[in-house]
């Protein structure tokens, strides 16, 4: 059904309504942009005119007032009225007078009610509707509800519009840099812009140039802050770079340049505080434009490198020695760094012959991209042998956004790997192993008959035993140093001990074994007994000089724990009087803590201290005792006052240890003070032997004796006589454990370096009589050593007999040392021609210069003594000083005897024989007090070590900056990390890392 | 009012005669104190005190009375009252530590009985205190016997902890303890001892007692009168006597110094020591004056018997000398007779002519293990091999460890009490008892204080069933270190076994107090 007329008119006025609504709301718009853009514009341009910000924003805000208020008044006004449907009507009815107000008749009658429309004919009123929805609907809107208004007010906006662009071409600041002012900016910000405005040469200097980076999703980083940057920026393509900065002077806009580009909008606080950001997008520069006043300034380029995925960066610590020993952990520190994220961390081992081989490190479950951490590893674990010389690099992996890993690698170390030393807790260990070896075996030769046996089988099958007797300690001694020489003390005793017995056991072997000298005599009984002898002295030494080094390290662990029961003594003390039972029992654990410390160092220790300690600890425990009973019982005061009998018998105790340890401190003082002058004092009588020896010896030559051919060719005597026992000594050697060679061949090598060493003797006593009479002495070893060796070269074997080892060697040796005899032989042959008696004047000076040398031999026996006395008191005396000085004073008796008959040339001889054995009195008291520096230097560190050990720790070694930190990786699972960790934390460390082990594994947890 | 009166004149008169015969009543008092006549000095002192107690007489004298009646802290506290008035006691008596001592006896404890006081550290120490005091009770009664009277005056004993304690309160320089062996001192009316803890092995810390107080009866009997010779002559012959050993405490060491000086007829001049030991030369020679001088007033006692005595003491008192008054009463017309008749007597004396050396004093824990040992004491090389005896001897090898023992000892040098015991330990684990036995007996004959041998001879007697001579070597051992519970515990098993119930229950305490660190007593 179709609309009747009245409401095809009320439908028509309503779509008129709606038109004239839109043409108000677009002429508001318009009337309120155009004078908002005119007032941008003019505020615009009175900024750049020089008004002050503050009239900008005033004038701003009137703009923005005038564009907002008016419009929006009479839209509120007007709304409604435009739409009205009488307004309407009434506005056509003017257009179409033919109307005759039908068409206000007929909406009105639309909007009668029933009641009203019930009064009114409807036949004419119908009619007169159907006449005026004729006329009305034909008006068209355009001309019902004109545009006019709303076209001026587009035109006054565009006209608005052209002003404001005007405005910003023509002047710095445009209508939104005035809108930038109003919201709290800066006119100038905007002027920076101004090229116009002069650029100053000078350049601005930015600091605190803090950057944060917010990287591109595809790299999977999380955002990275890195204060205080020079300004360059390292970061993959589409990294946002937040840049703040600081600039020491104001000034009054700042603009952002990326290369010669656009400036960007940067935002100034203060006058000095810079924000900005910029995305990168390739290398470049960046910099800072400023503005101040007429002028404009730049801050320096700043670098932007684009990583597409840079190689990790490895860096390790300064090694400090090109040589670790085989069993000293590497010690080696490293740090490994990539931009997007760490793969694996290994070390490269690259030997001489050039083989690389890899040992991975950490490898890393999530890909962190910093790592830190040290080798800890010692070369033996690494798989290297004394003596090789690696290098070693670590290297690190990538884990790259795309493509494949990139590889980083630090720079190399150059090592060698030297013989093992052992250190701290394992060597302490080893060192009660030794003893514990030595013991038993010192035990055995100091319980058997010397000799074990009458009878070649019997001493055989002691031979036998003694070897197998001998095997635990070799086997020890291997395992901990190898077949390399170690400088430990350790090694040097078990060397001793092994050198000995191998003597002792190879000469019974060839002695008694019927092959090499027919018949025992009693020198080879008398040999046996001194070789015995010389075995259990090396067992004797070493055991007691182990003993004493433990002795030592418990002693300074006793030193320790007693300042550490003293500190808990005064804590007692100050205890408070109204402690309750927690405080008290929590006091004694303590103490019981400290107490068991103290009684661990005292357990080892022998002597008075030992007893001492163990006595005032089992007083204090006992009291301990009565303290709790005393606490459990509820009898506080009781306890309280226990406590404090406790404090003081523990004060008591500490101080005791303290005195007796600065006591000791004061007689190892002393025993130095004593060991400096008894070697000043045996320098000074070497020296005047010497003195009284050349006296004579002037005199001689001012004879014309031929002193000086004579000394020449004892000069001579003494390099042939040195050369044949160290040749002969190095066949012996060569000679090793006999394997492969007849005894009767070692038997005679033996003969030949004991005589070469006798020859030597003499001659250094210049004994040429002497030396000439062994060296007839040595015609049969000599022969019988040179052509057993030869024979050795060519004997047939019995099928799986190897050839000795270092045949060659020992034949070498052998041929050597004989030559050197035989020339010797020459030479003191030819001395003993020269030596002719001396002048009478020579004889009277030589009889007058006895009573000198009788003085010197009295100054010899009171330094005997003293020699005697301090060599006594080191641990490490052996009494060959002594003898050294029994020898010297022996040989001054000889030379004043010669002196006192005239003879000058034998009374020469044997003074310098008597200083050489000075001087040998004064090496071996230095060899002694080094030996057992070293044994009190190595057990001192054993000491702290030990000490610092208790806490958790290991100082002394390369490694010790490095904490037993658990890989995440060495675990199943995240928890079982965790547990690992917290079990770690509850180790005691030293207090000066108590914070480094807590931040430490904080930021582990985190991971 | 009367007796206000009389007490002023008293005072008056007391005043105006001191100042006639001394300088001043203080002087009389110290008088009366360096005579260990307390009696005296309160007699005088107390007037002065209660006249004007806050004038400086007063307080001197009562710092000087508390001093010597072992009140430290008030004698400190009148020092510091006396500061205040300008006069610095402690300078005007450098040699008088009251400030040291009051700091050494710090915490130590109080034990009493019957006018004696003896004063030690708590802990182990209250073993000491009983003790001590039976000593001393007995040793009043026997020396008021010998001496004719002792001082009526209470007696204080103060037993300090540490040797640093001891010289601390005797003013003694730190290493006299160390190189001239004085571990005990009678001085300011009192007695001051080293615990016997204190020494390594412990010590005969109870002839000790009664040695000092000894010294103390003489200078209170003679006014302090008694020339060193003549007091150390009978404090060292009759220290024994408390106990009932009246055979002259010479030691084996004194014996083979006596023995040697009688053959070679090398002798310490007497006049070098007459006025004072410290004019001799060394260690040994202090032995042998001490020997001699011991020797001399036993040959005086056993020439005319102990009521000799009391005459001498009264003799010397009365100004007469010394050396006059000892040959006097010993029969002779002078000294030189006295003297040629004593060595006369000496060489009829059973000697020990092996030659020994006196055990080194060790304290504090002081020295390596064989620091006492009077051979090895000296000896590092030796030392060393006894150590490696003992490392043997632990390791179970007591065969080898004798062969090291062996090698330790010098023939030259006296016998080692530590190397007897050693090796007497080793032949007791090789199971040669009877050797072992002997050898600690030669040991306990030469050197009966070195713990050690008795502690071995106690083992060994014990493990042979023969019980009662145990006992006496354990109790020699406890004697001289009471610390020891396995002493303890031997002696409370021996004297069960010997059915001495109270003897057994007196060791059972100790043990107790060993178990207690002391808090049991």
């Amino acid at each position: 059904m179709s609309a009747g007329p009245l409401q095809q008119i009320l439908s028509f006025l309503d779509r008129l309504g709606a038109r004239e609504r839109r043409l108000l709301a677009v002429e508001v718009a318009a009337q309120a942009g155009a004078v908002l853009l005119g007032g941008m514009a003019a505020t615009g341009l009175a900024l750049s005119l020089g008004a002050a910000p503050v009239w900008g924003r005033v004038l701003l805000c009137a703009a923005i007032g005038a564009a907002l208020g008016p419009p929006a008044l009479r839209l509120l006004r007007s709304w409604a009225a435009v739409a009205d449907r009488r307004s309407l009507a009434q506005r056509i009815e003017a257009l179409r007078p033919e109307l005759r107000s039908r068409l206000i008749t007929a909406v009105e009658r639309g909007a009668l009610s029933a009641e009203q429309a019930a009064h009114i004919s409807v036949a004419l009123l119908e009619r007169a509707t159907a006449k005026a929805a004729a006329i009305a609907l034909s008006v068209p809107p355009e001309e019902a509800a004109p545009a006019r208004a709303a076209r001026r007010a587009g035109q006054g906006l565009l006209l608005s519009g052209l002003l404001a662009v005007l405005v910003g071409l023509l002047f710095p600041i445009g209508p939104l840099d005035a809108l930038g002012v109003l919201l709290g900016g800066s006119p100038a910000a905007a002027r920076v812009h101004d090229e116009e405005i002069p650029l100053s040469e000078e350049r601005v200097l930015v600091g605190n140039i803090d950057l944060r980076y917010i990287y591109p999703s595809f790299t999977g980083l999380e955002p990275l802050e890195v204060p205080a940057t020079d300004g360059s920026i390292h970061a993959p393509p589409g990294t946002v770079v937040e840049i703040s900065a600081q600039v020491g002077d104001a000034y009054e806009g700042v603009a952002l340049q990326v290369g010669d580009g656009p400036l960007m909008e940067a935002s100034l606080r203060d006058g000095r505080h810079i924000l900005a950001r910029l995305v990168v997008e390739g290398d470049g520069t960046w910099r800072f434009v400023f503005v101040r006043g007429e002028q404009r300034f730049l801050s320096p380029d700043y670098t932007i490198e684009s990583e597409a995925d840079a190689a990790p960066v490895v860096s390790t610590s300064r090694f400090e020695a090109a040589s670790r020993a085989l069993d000293e952990p590497l010690g080696l520190r490293w740090s490994a760094q990539d931009d997007y994220g760490l793969g694996t961390i290994s070390l490269e081992i690259t030997d001489a012959a050039g083989q690389t081989r890899t040992v991975e490190l950490r490898a890393p479950v999530d890909q962190p991209r910093d790592l830190r951490g040290g080798v800890r590893a010692t070369p033996r674990e690494l798989g290297l042998k004394i003596g090789d010389k690696v290098t070693l690099k670590v290297v690190a992996t990538d884990v790259p956004p795309q493509g494949s890993a990139q590889r980083g690698e630090s720079k190399p170390v150059t090592l060698t790997i030297a013989p093992p030393r052992s250190s701290g807790k394992n060597l302490l260990g080893y060192r009660t192993q030794v003893i514990e070896a030595l013991i038993p075996l010192l035990a055995d030769f100091l319980e058997e008959p010397v000799p074990p046996a009458e009878d070649p089988a019997g001493m055989k099958a002691w031979a036998g035993k003694a070897r197998t007797r001998l095997e635990p300690l070799a086997a020890l001694h291997k395992k901990q140093w190898g077949s390399e020489p170690s400088e430990a003390m350790e090694a040097k005793v078990v060397a001793e001990v092994l050198d000995q017995s191998g003597k002792l056991l190879r000469f019974t072997v060839t002695t008694w074994d019927g092959e090499g000298g027919g018949r025992q005599t009693e020198a080879d009984f008398t040999t046996f007994a001194e070789l015995h002898g010389a075995v259990v002295k090396s067992l004797e030494n070493g055991v007691y000089l182990l003993d004493m080094m433990n002795q030592q390290v418990a002693l300074q662990e006793l030193a320790e724990a007693a300042n550490k029961v003293a500190a808990e003594a005064r804590e007692l003390a100050n205890l408070p009087d109204n402690a309750d039972a927690a405080q008290i029992l929590a006091q004694l654990d303590q103490l019981e803590r400290q107490m068991a410390a103290l009684a661990k160092a005292a357990s080892k220790l022998k002597g008075n201290l030992g007893e001492f300690v163990n006595s005032q600890m089992n007083e204090t425990r006992a009291l301990m005792d009565e303290v709790r009973k005393a606490v459990a019982a509820g009898k506080l005061d009781e306890a309280r006052q226990l406590l404090e009998q406790l404090s003081d018998q523990m004060q008591r105790m500490a101080e005791n240890i303290n005195d007796q340890m600065t006591q000791k401190g004061e007689q190892d003082n002393a025993l130095g003070e004593a060991l400096k002058k008894v070697m000043s004092d045996l320098e000074a009588l070497e020296k005047d032997q010497r003195d009284l020896a050349q006296k004579l010896d002037s005199a001689r030559e001012k004879a014309g004796g031929g002193l000086d051919r004579q000394l020449d060719l004892w000069k001579k005597a003494d390099v042939l006589a040195a050369k044949a026992a160290e040749r002969s000594a190095a066949a012996e050697s060569a000679v090793g454990d006999g394997a492969g060679w007849r005894t009767g061949s070692i038997t005679w090598i033996g003969r030949l370096a004991q005589g070469a060493a006798g020859v030597a003797d003499a001659v250094a006593a210049r004994d040429g009589k002497g030396g000439l009479e062994r060296i007839a002495r040595l015609a049969a070893p000599m022969r019988m050593s040179a052509s057993s060796t030869a024979e050795e070269a060519s004997r047939r074997r019995p099928a799986g007999e190897a050839p000795p080892a270092d045949l060659a060697g020992a034949t070498k040796a052998v041929t050597e040392a004989n030559s050197a005899l035989r020339e010797l032989q020459a030479l003191l042959e030819q001395l003993a021609e020269q030596e002719k008696k001396d002048p009478p004047e020579v004889q009277q000076l030589a009889r007058q210069l006895a009573k000198e040398q009788a003085e010197l031999k009295q100054r010899q026996e009171g330094l005997s003594k003293e020699v005697q006395r301090v060599e006594r008191a080191m641990p490490t005396g052996d009494g060959k000083a002594a003898e050294a000085m029994k020898g010297a004073g022996e040989a001054m008796e000889r030379a004043e005897d010669a002196l006192q008959q005239g003879e000058a040339a034998p009374g020469s001889s044997h003074q310098r024989d008597a200083a050489n054995r000075v001087a040998e009195a004064r090496d071996r008291l230095q060899q002694q007090a080094e030996q057992m520096q070293q044994a009190q230097q190595q057990a001192q560190g054993e000491g702290e070590g030990s000490q610092n050990r208790d806490k958790g720790e290991e100082q002394g070694s390369p490694s010790a900056e490095l904490m037993e930190l658990p890989d995440p990786e060495d675990f199943q699972t995240p928890e079982e990390y965790r547990r690992a960790l917290l079990e770690g934390m509850r180790g005691d460390v030293p207090d000066e890392f108590e914070a480094l082990k807590k931040r430490y594994f904080e930021e582990l947890v985190r991971q | 009012m009367r007796p206000h009166l009389l007490r002023g004149l008293g005072l008056l008169g007391l005043v105006f005669g001191s100042a006639l015969a001394l300088a001043s009543p203080s002087d009389e008092v110290a008088e009366c104190l360096d005579a260990v006549d307390l009696a005296c000095a309160h007699r005088i002192g107390d007037v002065l005190v209660s006249s004007d107690p806050r004038s400086v007489v007063a307080l001197r004298v009562s710092a000087w009375l508390s001093f010597h009646e072992g009140r430290y802290d008030e004698a400190v506290a009148h020092i510091e009252t006396l500061k205040t008035k300008g006069v610095d006691l402690e300078k005007e008596e450098p040699d008088t530590p009251y400030r040291p001592t009051q700091q050494a006896a710090q915490g130590m404890v109080e034990r009493k009985r019957g006018g004696l006081s003896v004063r030690h550290a708590p802990g182990y120490d209250a073993i000491l205190g009983e003790e001590a005091l039976d000593t001393l009770t007995q040793a009043r009664v026997v020396y008021a016997r010998l001496f004719g009277a002792v001082p009526p005056q209470g007696l204080v004993l103060d037993i300090f902890p540490t040797a640093s304690r001891f010289t601390l309160a005797s003013g003694l320089p730190e290493e006299s303890v160390e190189t001239t062996g004085v571990v005990a001192l009678s001085k300011w009316s009192r007695l001051l001892l080293t615990s016997p803890r204190a020494l390594s092995h412990g010590y005969e810390w109870k002839d000790t007692v009664s040695h000092e107080y000894i010294h103390l009866v003489v200078s209170w009997r003679t006014q302090d009168r008694a020339p060193v010779w003549l007091q150390e002559g009978l404090a060292k012959y009759l220290e024994g006597f408390w106990r009932g050993a009246t055979d002259g405490g010479l030691s084996a060491h004194h014996q083979s110094l006596l023995a040697n000086a009688v053959h070679t007829g090398k002798f310490v001049p007497f006049e070098k020591f007459a006025r004072s030991m410290a004019y001799l030369d060394s260690g040994e020679e202090a032995a042998l004056a001490f020997a001699q001088v011991s020797t001399m007033v036993r040959f005086l006692v056993e020439t005319k018997g102990e009521g000799v005595l009391p005459g001498v003491l009264d003799e010397v008192r009365s100004g007469v000398d010394a050396q006059q008054a000892v040959a006097r009463a010993a029969g002779f017309g002078n000294f030189e007779e006295f003297r040629a008749g004593w060595v006369r007597w000496l060489g009829g004396l059973p000697l020990i002519q092996k030659q020994l050396a006196a055990l080194p004093v060790v304290v504090d824990g002081g020295g390596d293990e064989f620091a006492s040992d009077p051979l090895l004491a000296g000896r590092p090389d030796l030392a060393r091999y006894t150590r490696l005896g003992d490392l043997l001897r632990e390791a179970g090898r007591p065969r080898a460890a004798i062969v090291e023992y062996e090698k330790a000892a010098d023939p030259a040098g006296p016998p080692s009490p530590l190397l007897l015991a050693r090796k007497a330990t080793c032949y007791e684990a090789l199971g040669d008892r009877a050797r072992a036995l002997a050898l600690v007996d030669e040991g306990v004959a030469l050197y009966p204080e070195f713990t050690l041998l008795q502690v071995t001879r106690g083992r060994l007697l014990d493990a042979a069933g023969r019980t009662e001579e145990a006992v006496v070597a354990w109790s020699a051992a406890h004697d001289l270190n009471p610390y020891d519970p396995a002493v303890q515990a031997a002696l409370v098993r021996g004297y069960e076994a010997i059915g001495d119930a109270a003897a057994a229950a007196r060791h059972a305490g100790y043990a107790r107090i060993l178990a207690t660190g002391g808090a049991r007593p």
